[in-house]
């Protein structure tokens, strides 16, 4: 049993972890509150943004082009995505559409099989560089690089969806639809910048986790799990409920991880989500806060 | 300016307009009244293009608009107000007023800032509170927002839904006086109520629907008066 002494440390991993979990929730919230569609593609998303990030370096491009380019890829896929299946089936119920997205999943988990194989790659950042020790806290490069991209990432989704119109009127189809549709917003276009803004999200979080967690083809269905949870911890509304829903669930299984044992990590995500959806279906944080966005 | 022939629109498989006929002149203010479950929403609906009639015409500066998305027919100068004051909640007045020029966003933005100043000078309520969350308002303070920001969007027909709808009623008269100040400038109104008095108190022109059908109209003044229309909606005195 580990003492208190070790709690910042569970902390520090907890919070790194949540940050990459919020950024999923973010492009989970985004989509479903615009499309009314849940959508499991998005921790292939990030799978996308990590393994094709490490690819490219592998073949000697370096970091930060190699990241710009599988962003980019990622948004051109999730574009394809949300006219070919997405947009063109939207007659369709929300659930079919969900089950559209789960098939999405794994036949983009299937491709990157073929692609890159079963083996994990890693990505080298900061690899050579000693970990930091703050008050008796050991804190590694990859990790503190990790959470200042998610502070600059948050930052950038919140001045768009708050200081540019674009993003207003995306909140607005968030909020209300049809009010929005009346002032000339379409939705359809609203639909794709979701779409648009998530995947590079994810694509972003893939790339943060890379150095951390390793990178693998299947990596993406577990992300989707814990994004979905942490989206649905922080009431599937809102932005701020998303990140703190991540937060929150990425601290947790720290926690259980380290105080109960690592095999209990997942059933501590899972065991949240059973507890969420039977006290509260709309959501802990969303009650809490009565509000969206 | 709006002539609507033999309009005919379900929802899934219940019909809920039959064949309705109405139309609108420039520059009029127009009520169309009506008991609970009439058609009036639907009506209106299907002329902003939220509801794809399944038969009829819907004829708009001379030009059949039936079947045509929402978002198409604000750029062409009809604007609807729903029920139940549709603001974006968690968005700040400014925001939303802002919000009601996005079709035009692109090609006048600068104009905006001082619009939305104009707005806050006509909707006095409003003023000193731009920063506040819109859901945050009272009843009528959203009824105000709601239309101020369909007139952001510079509308040339405009189509209120109810608006009158729970309101105090002080807060009626000055909804009454708003939509006649509309007219002196010069624009068209549909408005739809249950308030069947406050409805024709603002209008011009009346007609009463009943289950998808008009089945009296005329002069507004004259509905006020006539005896069909006190006993089934005003309650003779
Ligand atoms: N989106 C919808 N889907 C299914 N049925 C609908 C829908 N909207 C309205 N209806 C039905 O159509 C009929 C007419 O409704 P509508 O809202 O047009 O009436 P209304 O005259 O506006 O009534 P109210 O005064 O209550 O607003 C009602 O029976 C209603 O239940
Ligand atoms: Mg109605």
């Amino acid at each position: 049993m580990e003492g208190l002494a070790s709690l910042p440390q569970f902390l520090l991993v907890g919070l790194t972890l949540g940050s990459i979990y919020a950024l999923v929730a973010v492009g989970f919230v985004l989509i479903y509150n615009v499309t009314g569609i849940l959508n499991f593609t998005q921790g292939e998303f990030c799978m996308l943004g990590a393994m094709l990030t490490a690819t490219f370096v592998r073949s000697g491009i370096h970091l930060l082009p190699a990241s710009f380019l599988a962003v980019a890829t990622v948004v051109l896929l999730a574009v394809l995505l949300e006219r070919g299946a997405i947009s063109s089936a939207r007659k369709a119920t929300p659930l079919t559409l969900i089950f559209v997205t789960l098939g999405a999943a794994t036949a983009i988990r299937g491709i990157a099989l073929l692609i890159f194989g079963t083996e994990p790659y890693t990505l080298p950042v900061f690899q050579n560089l000693r970990p930091l020790q703050l008050a008796g806290v050991s804190v590694t490069w990859a990790s503190l690089s990790a959470l200042a991209v998610v502070v600059v990432v948050v930052l950038l989704i919140f001045f768009l969806l708050e200081r540019t119109m674009a993003g207003k009127a995306l909140r607005a189809c968030m909020i209300n639809k049809l009010a929005a549709q009346l002032m000339g917003i379409n939705p359809q276009r609203m639909s794709l910048l979701a779409f648009v803004l998530s995947a590079a999200v994810g694509a972003v979080a893939g790339i943060i986790i890379a150095p951390i967690t390793l990178a693998v083809y299947d990596m993406g269905l577990m992300l989707s799990l814990k994004g979905f949870i942490a989206a649905t911890l922080g009431g599937l509304a809102s932005a701020p409920g998303a990140i703190a829903g991540g937060l929150l669930l990425g601290v947790l299984e720290a926690l259980g991880a380290g105080y109960i044992g690592s095999g209990y990590k997942d059933v501590a995500a899972f065991a949240v989500l059973l507890v969420v959806l039977f006290v509260r279906p709309d959501g802990l944080i969303g009650a809490i806060r009565g509000e969206r966005v | 300016m709006l002539t609507v022939n033999g309009l005919q629109v379900a929802h899934g498989a219940i019909k809920v307009l039959h064949g309705l006929n109405i139309s609108v002149e420039q520059g009029e203010i127009v009520a169309v009244i009506g008991a609970n479950g009439a058609g009036k929403s639907t009506m209106l609906g299907a002329i902003a293009g939220i509801y794809r009639p399944s038969g009829g015409q819907i004829v708009y500066c001379g030009r059949n608009v039936a079947g045509q998305p929402a978002e198409i027919l604000v750029k062409q100068g009809i604007v609807l107000v729903p029920e139940r004051r549709q603001v974006f909640a968690a968005l700040s007045v400014y925001d939303n007023l802002l919000l009601g020029a996005y079709h035009r966003y692109r090609s006048e933005k600068h104009l905006l800032p001082a619009e939305i100043s104009r707005i806050l000078e006509m909707f006095t309520v409003l003023k000193g509170r731009e920063k506040q969350a819109a859901g945050t308002l009272s009843g009528g303070m959203q009824q105000m927002l709601v239309i101020g920001r369909a007139m952001m969007a510079k509308p040339k027909l405009l189509l209120l839904d109810e608006p009158s709808l729970g309101l105090a009623p002080l807060i009626v008269r000055e909804i009454t006086q708003l939509v006649r100040s509309l007219r002196e400038q010069g624009m068209t109104v549909i408005v739809v109520e249950q308030n069947v008095r406050a409805g024709l108190e603002m209008a011009d022109r009346g007609y009463v629907l009943e289950r998808g059908l008009v089945v009296i109209d005329g002069a507004a003044e004259e509905l006020l008066v006539d005896c069909r229309v006190q006993n089934a909606y005003l309650g003779r005195k």
